[in-house]
């Protein structure tokens, strides 16, 4: 519960910026990219296509795929990501989106 | 579909300020008198000279023009058998030992164009003209996927009952279709629908985008201006050289970072033509940061009512073939490159050791051609079935279909991978250029092409494939144990056997 309480601090000023949302999703994988010590990047939906739209273009590729939205995803690494954090990660990134497309 | 007449259809087709916009001083980036002083001023190549480019290629580092022009002047039979030797090192170093299948599916043959040597154009009264209802073409898509086929390449002639609103109906209408396995529990589906359509506007190319499409591909079939001009005559949309030549730049401004380009080769010199895909790599490496996602190099086929593959001076012979399939392998060493069933059984065998990533199998190219033979397939598991001459845009050369050719393959130790985990990974484009050319998505790739051929071994493959196939798989499991980038990856390895045992255990469609 202590990483969830603080990366929802960590967020919280993110969503109200007035950034575009690739630049506040690029953010949000540094973010999580440095607190946890591992990769992820956000995807757009496009039927079945995953488009890459943001995070670290890395040479390490995630394992594990969460939908956000109908519209995004993101791409992780299952072995530090275990599915409590990934729902937190999921909640914030979906928050961060809806406040965007709002 | 379009209510306009095919006339007001046509006229609001071509956007100019869509191919002004890519000009450079108002200039196109084929220059004639460029490629033809490249191919004149390499003439004679040194044999050291040759062995350095062919190092870069090693490097997988795309060459200039004044290095495929020397390789393509190479005479020497020797050092050609060196750079065979090489295209196949640098395949086997991008890609691994793999190769992709594919199918297409012919949804229309109607067209507004009247391209010389093809056996669509609107002149030729002897072609059955037929476009498929959403019924029709999910009936041919469930053929395909009884196949074991999971990528598709939809094709279309240029026509307003085929327009923007018909295609992108049409990939939604196939990615719907689901359908049981023959012989193992999965269910199969079309999971990746790269399109080959005439060039269009970047609003249009938007909405392919949209619903998901894979790669799209256009062939400049001629990069020669004075033939393009005589093989499409001026007046029709295709007519119009650059509209073409900038399809791929509108497809990247669209969002499309898969490109993919081809030369129809037979209408021109074929060293020119050469030349002409390298230029236009390079303009897309310098305007989008990426180049074609793949090139292909179809040779001009006989077609019913053309004469063309029969008058042309400069068809091209199986042996010159090879050569432009090693150039392109080692001048865009990065791109995939598509050879299909328009070549017969033993050549393809054959080129693919020089650099060939993909190909197709249980290829049908008569608009219906797959439910013309569903009964046939059902029946007989290896039958090769005759083509239709006057419903087809041309004639094909092998007709295998895809398990009797997994099967050829996996005797020559060549493992078939369906996997499109990188298309629904968000590993595209710029993104995959850039594993690629490191060499990591390859190594990526090998592990779901042993997922993707453990499932098409237990839904799709016969006896006598199923067990040449599973002595491949053994030898990539072996090769797995051995390779240094794996074994400082403990947990990935640990999920790729879980999903190995998932899918001998029925799971289907897992990936890394």
């Amino acid at each position: 519960m202590e990483k969830e309480t603080s990366l929802s601090n960590s967020m919280d000023r993110m969503v109200d910026s007035e950034e575009e949302l690739h630049n506040k999703l690029d953010q949000f994988c540094e973010i999580i990219g440095n607190k946890y010590d591992t990769e992820l990047y956000f995807c757009e939906i496009l039927g079945k296509r995953w488009s890459y739209i943001a995070g670290p273009e890395s040479s390490y590729l995630p394992q594990g795929r969460c939908k956000v939205t109908d519209k995004y995803g993101f791409m992780y690494k299952k072995e530090d990501i275990d599915s409590e954090l990934k729902q937190e990660i999921k909640s914030q990134a979906k928050k961060l989106i809806d406040n965007y497309e709002q | 579909m379009s209510d306009l007449s095919v006339k007001e259809w046509t006229d609001q087709v071509i956007k100019q300020e869509e191919i002004d916009k890519y000009l450079i001083d108002g200039k196109d980036f084929i220059d004639r008198a460029n490629i033809n002083q490249d191919l004149e001023q390499q003439q004679d190549p040194d044999k050291q000279y040759i062995r350095d480019i062919m190092e870069k290629s090693l490097d997988i580092e795309r060459l200039s023009p004044e290095e495929t022009a020397a390789l393509i002047n190479v005479d020497n039979p020797n050092l050609w058998e060196e750079m065979y030797a090489t295209a196949n090192k640098v395949k086997e170093k991008v890609y691994d030992n793999r190769i992709v299948f594919f199918a297409p599916l012919y949804l229309s043959n109607l067209c507004v164009n009247n391209c010389a040597y093809c056996g669509f154009k609107k002149d030729n009264t002897e072609e059955k003209r037929k476009i498929l209802t959403k019924e029709e073409m999910q009936e041919e898509t469930r053929v395909m996927v009884r196949e074991g086929h999971k990528r598709m390449i939809a094709v279309w002639g240029e026509h307003p009952k085929s327009d923007i609103d018909y295609m992108v109906d049409c990939m939604k209408n196939i990615y719907d279709v689901e359908e049981d396995a023959p012989y193992g529990p999965g269910t199969g589906s079309i999971r990746r629908i790269n399109i080959n359509a005439a060039p269009m506007s970047s609003e249009d190319l938007r909405r392919l985008w949209e619903v998901g499409v894979g790669t799209y591909q256009v062939f400049q079939e001629t990069y020669h201006k004075p033939t393009y001009t005589k093989m499409h005559p001026p007046g029709t949309i295709k007519g119009n050289y650059r509209w073409r030549l900038y399809a791929l730049h509108r497809a990247m401004e669209a969002g499309i970072d898969d490109v993919a380009t081809g030369a129809l080769f037979g209408l021109y010199d074929w060293k020119y033509e050469v030349m002409g895909l390298l230029y236009h790599a390079i303009d897309l490496e310098r305007q989008f940061g990426i180049g074609p996602h793949t090139i292909s190099f179809p040779r001009l086929m006989h077609a019913a009512g053309s004469k063309v593959a029969e008058e042309s001076p400069y068809l091209v012979s199986d042996e010159e073939l090879k050569k432009i399939i090693t150039i392109l392998r080692l001048a865009v060493p990065y791109t995939g490159l598509i050879l299909t069933a328009r070549e017969d059984a033993d050549l393809r065998d054959e080129l693919i050791d020089v650099g060939v990533t993909q190909t197709d199998a249980s290829t049908r190219i008569g608009i219906g051609g797959y439910s013309d033979v569903k009964e046939q397939w059902d029946r007989l598991s290896n039958d090769e079935s005759q083509q239709k001459e006057d419903e087809q845009q041309f004639i094909l050369g092998d007709t295998r279909r895809l398990d009797k050719m997994i099967g050829d393959l996996a005797k020559e130790d060549i493992i078939t991978s369906f996997c499109t985990a990188g298309y629904r990974c968000g590993r595209t484009g710029e993104k995959i250029m850039g594993l690629l050319c490191n060499g990591t998505e390859g190594k990526f790739c090998k592990l779901n092409a042993i997922l993707t051929y453990k499932e098409y071994l237990e839904d799709y493959a016969s006896e006598e494939t199923r067990k040449e196939g599973e002595k491949v798989l053994q030898k990539e499991l072996d090769q797995l144990e051995e390779m240094e980038f794996f074994q400082d990856k403990p947990e990935m390895m640990e999920e790729f056997y879980n999903y190995y045992d998932r899918i001998k255990n029925g799971e289907r469609d897992l990936f890394i």
